[in-house]
């Protein structure tokens, strides 16, 4: 089976390439393609729903993942997404996000999934998921160090809005491994971060089921 | 420029479609899809529209099949002969989906989704009464539970157009070879581009009716968009045949077309047939049949550009990524926004085939992510 009809949407090369190692690390089948929407002067998050329908219209395509960031509003991101697929034709789009991440099946249509960065709940993204792959994250002393650091940064020296504090944190963490500022993708198989965690757990079993277990929606061919 | 003649589809019971919807034509549209979903079978279902299915073009678009092939140049042996009047029959029930010739279930039609404008054409039944001699009195419409018990059958093809009365016609049309179509008053100008191309008796026929004019000249340009050194074309009489040939910078006198290759005799018939569709629908199978990808995009442009100009609606086939890339290019620098890109494809739920369209967004999107269209 041609991996390019089973594709995952993610919003950029981060996303990508975290998602390159969980896959690795957790062995999963070679069978999805990992495509980013990252883009000049357009945000990954508005491509992905803007070209929507012509995605869902490649040929040939089996089923489609989207891994976006809720950022500060997961319900708003999550109706976005919902009115998007129910102008569609999804009519069995759910009206909640599922907290294991969301499947939408439909009998003419190629299987959609929907995760929402970091958990399908929280407000965040992708580095407040990667934070949870910190090892022994509760009682890691390091991370500890590293968020009390930021904390006590004074204030007329904070340099970030509070909306990229956790992508700040991530790569203090980062800075102070020994091999310092590995991009994320090489973190995990480093394991600065590791992959078997709860947090990457629900995300790879999302996976598992939009691209390798569940039966697909095949085109019909002769 | 003035409305389409089709702003959008519906075909049923044509070949093999049930039914197929296609929601919005464009001006020039490309049909893209798998082998056996369709693509010919679309073209051919326009030819019957434009030409209120005349039995001519029914019987043509047979003997292009292989479905009914005969010899000798009279189809009245044909009528004369039982045996190939059943054979005949046989074969137009390929025409409706499920290859049925019975009364009932051999009617198609062809028609803009609102119903609007609609060509129907089908085969009528008609049981003939006799007397107690045995002489014919009438003849009666067949009722469906009566055909296998029938023995004395008429057929005859019925065609309706738009809200109009039905029009009974003979199944069979005389015409000899190299013998064009009479268009009647309702038939709209349509020309059909065979993937193999038209031979060069035909294409004489075409260069006719433009010689000398500004048509002409487009003609020429398309040549020209190849291969600058020509100036000039006409066509050679070579009994019983006619054959093309061109002034070439290179040659001081002049040169069969053919020898400058298989894209040239395509490009001329492409481009005799454009400026010969004026008003009309043109039909072109395989597009890219024996054209360089380097020249495609070039003649797209002169298709959009004169399909605009002349008002006609163009329909056209292709299998191959260099056309369908040719044509978003041309397309996306058309500011009339009126190309349409079309695939093709077997439903997944396996209830018949349905259109996925293109236009000028579209296309642009799928060209930028890389998504694959055909």
């Amino acid at each position: 089976m041609a991996a390019k009809n089973r594709i995952l949407l993610v919003e950029g090369n981060d996303d990508k390439h975290v998602l390159y190692s969980l896959t690795k690390a957790y062995d999963i089948p070679d069978c999805f393609e990992i495509r980013d929407r990252n883009s000049e002067g357009i945000s990954g998050w508005k491509r992905i729903i803007e070209d929507l329908d012509v995605e869902l219209d490649r040929s040939d395509l089996e089923s489609l993942g989207i891994l976006v960031d809720a950022d500060e509003n997961p319900v708003g991101r999550w109706h976005s997404i919902r009115d998007r697929l129910l102008g569609l034709g999804y009519s069995d789009t759910p009206v909640n996000a599922s907290s294991d991440g969301t499947i939408v099946v439909h009998e003419n249509k190629p299987t959609v999934g929907i995760w929402l960065m970091p958990n399908n709940e929280d407000r965040g993204m992708l580095e407040d998921f990667l934070a949870a792959l910190i090892p022994d994250y509760q009682g890691n002393r390091l991370w500890q160090h590293v968020t009390e650091s930021v904390g006590a940064i004074p204030r007329e020296e904070v340099r970030f809005p509070d909306a990229r504090k956790s992508k700040v944190l991530i790569h203090t963490w980062l800075a102070w491994q020994n091999e310092p500022g590995k991009p994320f993708g090489q973190a995990i198989t480093a394991n600065y971060l590791s992959a078997r965690t709860a947090g990457s757990e629900a995300l790879i079993q999302w996976l598992r089921r939009l691209f390798v277990d569940s039966p697909q929606s095949v085109p019909q061919h002769i | 420029m003035s409305g389409l003649h089709l702003d959008s589809l519906d075909i049923d019971n044509f070949r093999c479609f049930q039914h197929l919807r296609i929601t919005r034509l464009g001006r020039v549209n490309l049909i893209v899809g798998r082998n056996s979903v369709g693509k010919t079978c679309l073209l051919e279902a326009l030819a019957v529209y434009a030409n209120n299915a005349d039995p001519v073009i029914l019987q043509g678009q047979l003997a292009a099949r292989n479905e009914f092939v005969y010899s000798g140049e009279d189809l009245r042996d044909l009528e004369q002969s039982e045996r190939l009047f059943e054979q005949y029959v046989l074969a137009f029930g390929g025409f409706f989906h499920g290859r049925d010739s019975r009364p009932g279930e051999s009617i198609a039609s062809i028609s803009t989704v609102d119903g609007l404008k609609k060509v129907t054409f089908g085969l009528n039944f008609f049981a003939a009464e006799r007397d107690e001699q045995g002489q014919l009195r009438s003849y009666r419409v067949l009722p469906k539970d009566e055909y296998d018990l029938a023995d004395d059958v008429r057929i005859r093809l019925s065609v309706r157009r738009n809200a109009g009365r039905h029009q009974s016609r003979a199944l069979f049309a005389h015409l000899k070879p190299g013998q064009f179509l009479t268009r009647a008053e309702d038939d709209i100008n349509c020309l059909f581009i065979p993937s193999s191309g038209f031979n060069n008796s035909y294409m004489a026929e075409l260069w006719d009716r433009i010689a000398l004019t500004d048509l002409e000249q487009i003609t020429i340009k398309a040549l020209r968009s190849i291969d600058s050194n020509i100036s000039r074309y006409s066509f050679l009489k070579a009994p019983p045949n006619r054959y093309p040939i061109v002034k070439h910078a290179f040659y001081s006198a002049p040169i069969p077309l053919r020898i400058l290759g298989h894209g040239m005799i395509r490009t001329l018939g492409i481009s005799l047939a454009l400026v010969n569709a004026k008003n009309g629908i043109l039909l072109i199978d395989e597009f890219e049949s024996g054209l360089h990808h380097t020249v495609q995009t070039d003649l797209w442009r002169l298709i959009i550009q004169f399909a605009n100009q002349l008002d006609i609606q163009v329909f056209a086939t292709t299998h191959s990524w260099d056309c369908v890339e040719a044509f978003q290019q041309a397309s996306a620098e058309d500011q009339t926004e009126q190309s349409l890109l079309i695939r093709l494809e077997k439903r997944r739920d396996a209830a018949g085939i349905e259109a996925v369209l293109y236009d000028k967004r579209r296309m642009e999107i799928a060209t930028r992510e890389g998504i694959e269209v055909r």
